[in-house]
């Protein structure tokens, strides 16, 4: 068998996965993307509406106002959660 | 960064612009919108409650205050403010509410206790409108409602003896409270003797017993004639053995100083012309019928001790009529006093207003207080904590932020007031809530015209700013006219006419000084009735 059969025996037998993976990657993108455009999302243990759209500060210092998913121009960081005014709790930001 | 996020992050960007916006907004307003919360909720809870209401103005973010009448009407309250900055408007209101209901309002009635003439002349202007809006038996039901003692008056007079004894009283009682009100309110300069008091004490129980008016004390004074036939008839045997053996002894400087005392009180036509009745106004009966009383003290001719006087002893009968009410009555009754301080002059005046407010609710009775200053109107700080533990809303106007101390700790705090920065480069600051509540009382002192602090107590713990509604009045000079037509109107007010009156002082005169001739019966003439009751040359002092 030659080399060439090999792989392609093997990246059929592996496709499944690949493209499951990918299917993830896509699902998490799209939520990523919808975050992104949206002013605001549920609280996960209250409901409550957590705006998106404050002045954030990120851990380097930079503060700004808008979206709480907009890259830091100085470090680069992105939030990974936000928190609920209401309840206290903290709701976990889809990642890029 | 993908391009599908860039994608979505240009299709999304005007409404995440307008949500930052949006929410930037909120967070600089969100407490000032939590601090209107609290009064907002009240406001509505306020304007949903069944019965009549009255609006009293807007708050500072433009929303209606509408409150159930009975919230004013059934409570003591209490507004102040500096000259010209609404007070007297403001008490209108009410007034308006209940008389745009009449005569369909039994339920509830005012009275109006007034020492410069304004608030009695608009309530008064109020009542005409009403009635040129009514017509037949609805006019008749209202005007038999209406009660006027207006001292200034000459056209039409209302009687006030202030020797006719209330009902179901004591004459010693009665003669005892007359004579300490007299005692205290005469002006410092004009104040009685031991001696002096002791004449007129016995003269006032002589006059009482007969139902006779303070204006015939000059005649039990002068005229031996007159002393005798009243002595002769009177039942009361303290007062006949002074007369019969002390009176004589009385020094003639003594009696002529009781003599000018109390010809001051007559100085003005109309005072003089109300004192001489036969009759004054039973308070405990208008009160409990409903009737609307105004009461004017105040007039060009009437002088400033005479006007606290005659405030002194309305005040007195006032009282006297609350505590003689059923408990519980049918009508509440609410006595707006304007220019208060003058109901705290003395100290017996002082427990008077004290057991109106701690015991007249349950009477039915309310009094609705409008004065500048009240910490200086009542010095008492054992009274002025009464009158503040009792009373169940106030309105604070421009005033000083001494006075309205008691407001202090229910001043609406925002927690957004900006603390100036002078250093750019400094992220901005707010004041403390205990900074801005300082800032906020000062602030009491330039408050403009109309504006004011509303606080319902027995609702919300925190003020409400309100800017307060105007009564819509005629120009000056429309109203000028209309007040000179109706206060020379005989028959509104239960009043009499002056013609009728002066019949009527002339057959009591008759009867009790013509006999004998020493003093003439009066005659319906004015110019003799004034001659009459002046004292005359040869009094027998």
């Amino acid at each position: 068998m030659s080399r060439v059969t090999e792989d392609l025996i093997l990246w059929i037998l592996a496709s499944p996965l690949i493209i499951l993976r990918a299917l993830g990657r896509g699902v998490r993108h799209l939520r990523y993307v919808r975050v992104v455009s949206t002013p605001s999302i549920p609280c996960e243990w209250c409901a409550e509406a957590i705006s998106l759209m404050e002045a954030w500060r990120c851990p380097c210092g930079f503060t700004y106002y808008g979206h709480v998913l907009q890259v830091c121009p100085v470090c680069g960081g992105s939030a990974a959660y936000v928190r609920c005014h209401a309840c206290g709790a903290a709701t976990l930001l889809p990642e890029a | 960064m993908s391009i599908l996020v860039r994608i979505a992050r240009h299709l999304a960007r005007r409404r995440l612009a307008h949500a930052l916006e949006e929410r930037i907004r909120h967070l600089h307003e969100a407490p000032l919108i939590a601090a209107r919360r609290t009064a907002s909720a009240l406001l509505a809870r306020l304007r949903e409650e069944p019965g009549p209401a009255v609006c009293l103005g807007e708050t500072t973010w433009g929303e209606p205050i509408v409150v159930p009448l009975v919230e004013i009407v059934r409570a003591c309250g209490l507004t102040t403010g500096g000259m010209g900055t609404g007070k007297t408007m403001f008490a209108l209101l009410p007034l308006e509410a209940i008389v745009r209901r009449l005569p369909h309002l039994p339920s509830m009635s005012f009275g109006v206790l007034d020492a410069k003439g304004e608030l009695f002349e608009r309530a008064l202007w109020l009542l005409a409108r009403r009635l040129r809006e009514l017509s037949g038996p609805e006019e008749a039901a209202l005007r038999e409602r209406i009660v006027i003692i207006d001292f200034s008056a000459r056209e039409a007079v209302s009687p006030y003896n202030i020797l006719a004894r209330w009902p179901n009283t004591e004459p010693d009682y009665f003669i005892t409270s007359r004579l300490e009100t007299l005692r205290e309110l005469l002006p410092a300069g004009e104040r009685l003797s031991l001696r002096g008091t002791s004449v007129l004490r016995y003269a006032l129980a002589l006059l009482a017993e007969f139902g006779l008016p303070l204006t015939y004390l000059e005649h039990v004074l002068s005229s031996e004639e007159v002393r005798a036939r009243l002595v002769a008839r009177s039942r009361n045997e303290a007062v006949r053995v002074y007369f019969d053996r002390h009176f004589a002894r009385e020094g003639a400087q003594t009696i002529a100083a009781l003599r000018a005392r109390m010809d001051a009180l007559f100085a003005s036509d109309g005072v003089r012309l109300a004192l001489a009745g036969s009759t004054a106004p039973d308070f405990r009966r208008l009160q409990n019928e409903g009737k609307i009383i105004l009461v004017n003290c105040a007039g060009p001719t009437i002088t400033r001790g005479v006007r606290l006087l005659l405030q002194g002893l309305i005040l007195s009968d006032i009282r006297q009529s609350i505590f003689a009410r059923p408990n519980q009555p049918p009508v509440t009754y609410l006595w707006c006093a304007d220019e208060a301080q003058n109901f705290f002059l003395t100290r017996s005046q002082q427990e008077n207003m004290a057991d109106i407010l701690t015991m007249g609710r349950s009477f039915g009775t309310f009094f609705y207080f409008l004065c500048q200053n009240l910490s200086t109107a009542v010095p008492d700080a054992r009274i002025l904590e009464t009158l503040h533990t009792n009373s169940r809303w106030s309105l604070t106007l421009r005033s000083t932020p001494h006075d309205a101390l008691f407001l202090r700790s229910a001043l609406p705090i925002t927690g957004r007031l900006r603390r100036p920065e002078a250093n750019p480069f400094q992220d901005p600051g707010f004041y403390s809530t205990a900074e801005e509540r300082e800032i906020t009382h000062s602030g009491i002192a330039n408050l403009p015209d109309r504006e004011g602090y509303l606080w319902l107590k027995a609702h919300t713990p925190e003020a409400i700013q309100i800017l307060t509604r105007r009564v819509r009045m005629p120009d000056v000079e429309t109203f000028r006219r209309a007040i000179e037509v109706l206060r020379r109107d005989a028959r509104l007010g239960a009043r009499i006419s002056r013609a009728a009156y002066d019949r009527l002082i002339a057959e009591r005169d008759r009867e009790w000084l013509a006999e004998g001739g020493a003093h003439a019966p009066l005659d319906v003439d004015p110019a003799r009735l004034r001659e009459t009751y002046t004292p005359d040359g040869d009094g027998a002092a």
